[in-house]
């Protein structure tokens, strides 16, 4: 049974979980790969070129990657940073240094990886002004983190981490870096091969307005990481293992073609429109958030500094979960309420275990769907 | 108006157990005024949708939407018994109630 079905949004505001509506051209892609035949023949089918190999190209080169072999697939963000985390040798866990600013799909695996390998974790928190706290970093790296996960953007109140300092700090001391682009991609340039990063993951559906089910993983170099998984490969069937070589060797089983064929097409609507997109993006978002800081009572967990369209704020009187119910089920205004999978940003934040109500914006996202979610928080502000 | 189905919905806060509630029929003003009689009851008229919201003395909580056949239910604690009262209550008091409306249709 469901509840959803009986209102049309007045405002999609839950970008930052789900990038809403898709980019131009996605939907037919993903339509003409699940239509065409030529799409599911598959690897050794004798086709010209597989189309998967033209995907991972298209990527390769968005990012500035010189070996698309380098770029890794996999079925979500979740699942390509567990084939990052889950896939490095136990002896990367003896240290690990994280920040409180990390989603769950970094902290569990980080977790269970560093358990089982009995080591330690260190968070990094936030300082008194609600950034990450960059001298506890640097202080922590004098520890010598055997590996380094940060979060590119938080997808609880949109700051963006600096992390190319963060980044060559943690590689001169001598630590693997991992960053989670979910919340940066398409927002913010990525450049893994230029940065001193060794493992970088996203998903197709958030800020890349691409389909869901299908995540990315960059993997340089200098890293080797085992494969979670194994089994057909469609190349190489004499092995008993799963081949050696990259991406092969962390993509077992049939990809999701339309998947990719849909991120493929997002991609090069991004490519084409990035700057435009981000422009309208940065300003609807500041409209918002200013809008937002007018309406009394309203408190916003708004930090200072470089930060993307993801607002987190509190409303007096209602707690986050029945405000986002209301915001949907009576004004038609899309958003996400809790703890948006991030459960040590809201302590470091204080808004534990109550969460926030979270308005996150895109370049798509039109003016009078602003106006109706101000006009919403208003009145249920009164 | 019946209740015709209830489940539990999960949700990512630590928070207490939240059902969703079918019932029969929709949510009318006159329904939602019957509520005054288990709590104390919150009704935002104002809204495009009207939203109301009751709170037992127990500390069930009930939110809704007017023109909907179906609510949320909270009880901290999440006590089984707690729960079965309330809806034995909630039946009553709604069994009585009389809408215009006909029930919406559901596969």
């Amino acid at each position: 049974m469901s509840d959803l079905a009986i209102v049309e949004p007045a405002a999609y505001l839950n970008n930052a979980a789900e990038g809403w509506p898709r980019a131009p051209g996605v939907s037919q892609a993903v339509r003409q790969a699940l239509e065409d035949w030529r799409h599911a023949a598959g690897r050794s089918a004798g086709e010209e070129e597989d189309p998967i190999e033209q995907v991972r190209r298209t990527l390769a080169d968005w990012l500035g990657v010189s070996d698309p072999a380098r770029i890794v697939f996999a079925g979500s963000a979740t699942l390509a940073l567990n084939l990052a985390i889950l896939g490095l040798p136990p002896e990367r866990f003896r240290r690990v240094l994280t920040t409180v600013t990390e989603h769950n799909s970094v902290l569990r695996p980080l977790l269970d990886a560093v358990t089982r390998c009995q080591g330690q974790i260190q968070l990094v928190d936030l300082d008194p002004s609600g950034v990450l706290d960059r001298e506890a970093f640097e202080r922590a790296l004098e520890q010598k983190p055997t590996l380094v996960a940060l979060n590119h953007v938080s997808n609880v109140t949109g700051q963006i981490n600096p992390i190319e300092p963060l980044l060559e700090a943690a590689r001169s001391a001598g630590a693997v870096t991992l960053l989670d682009a979910s919340q940066s991609v398409g927002y913010l340039s990525l450049r893994p091969e230029q940065w001193p990063l060794d493992l970088m993951a996203f998903g197709g559906q958030k800020g890349l307005h691409g389909p869901p089910g299908v995540g990315v993983l960059y993997v340089s170099p200098r890293i080797e990481l085992q494969p979670l998984y194994s089994g057909g490969s469609g190349v190489h069937s004499e092995l008993l293992r799963q081949p050696p070589q990259m991406p092969l060797r962390l993509e077992a089983g049939t990809a999701n073609t339309p998947a990719l064929l849909g991120l493929q097409a997002a991609v090069r609507w991004q490519a084409g429109q990035a700057e435009s997109f981000r422009a309208r993006a940065a300003e609807t978002a500041e409209r918002l958030r200013q809008g937002l800081e007018q309406i009394p009572g309203v408190r916003i967990f708004s930090p200072p500094g470089p930060r993307v369209g993801v607002i987190s704020f509190c409303l007096p009187g209602w707690e986050s979960a029945e405000a986002a119910w209301v915001l949907r089920r009576s004004f038609g205004v899309v958003c996400r309420a809790g703890l948006h999978c991030a459960p040590l940003m809201h302590k470091a934040l204080g808004s534990f275990p109550g969460g926030t109500i979270r308005f996150s914006i895109s370049g798509f996202t039109r003016p009078e769907e602003v106006e109706a979610a101000l006009d919403a928080v208003r009145r249920m502000a009164r | 108006m019946k209740l015709v189905r209830k489940e539990l919905v999960e949700n990512c806060l630590p928070s207490a157990p939240e059902y969703r509630y079918l019932f029969s029929e929709s949510w009318t003003a006159e329904a939602i005024g019957e509520l005054r009689r288990l709590g104390r009851l919150d009704y935002y008229a104002d809204f495009p949708r009207p939203f109301f919201r009751l709170r037992t003395p127990e500390g069930a909580q009930l939110r809704g939407v007017q023109g909907e056949p179906t609510c949320r239910v909270v009880f901290p604690g999440g006590a089984a018994r707690a729960s079965d009262d309330f809806d034995a209550r909630l039946a009553r008091l709604l069994a009585g109630v009389r809408t215009e409306q006909g029930g919406p249709e559901w596969e």
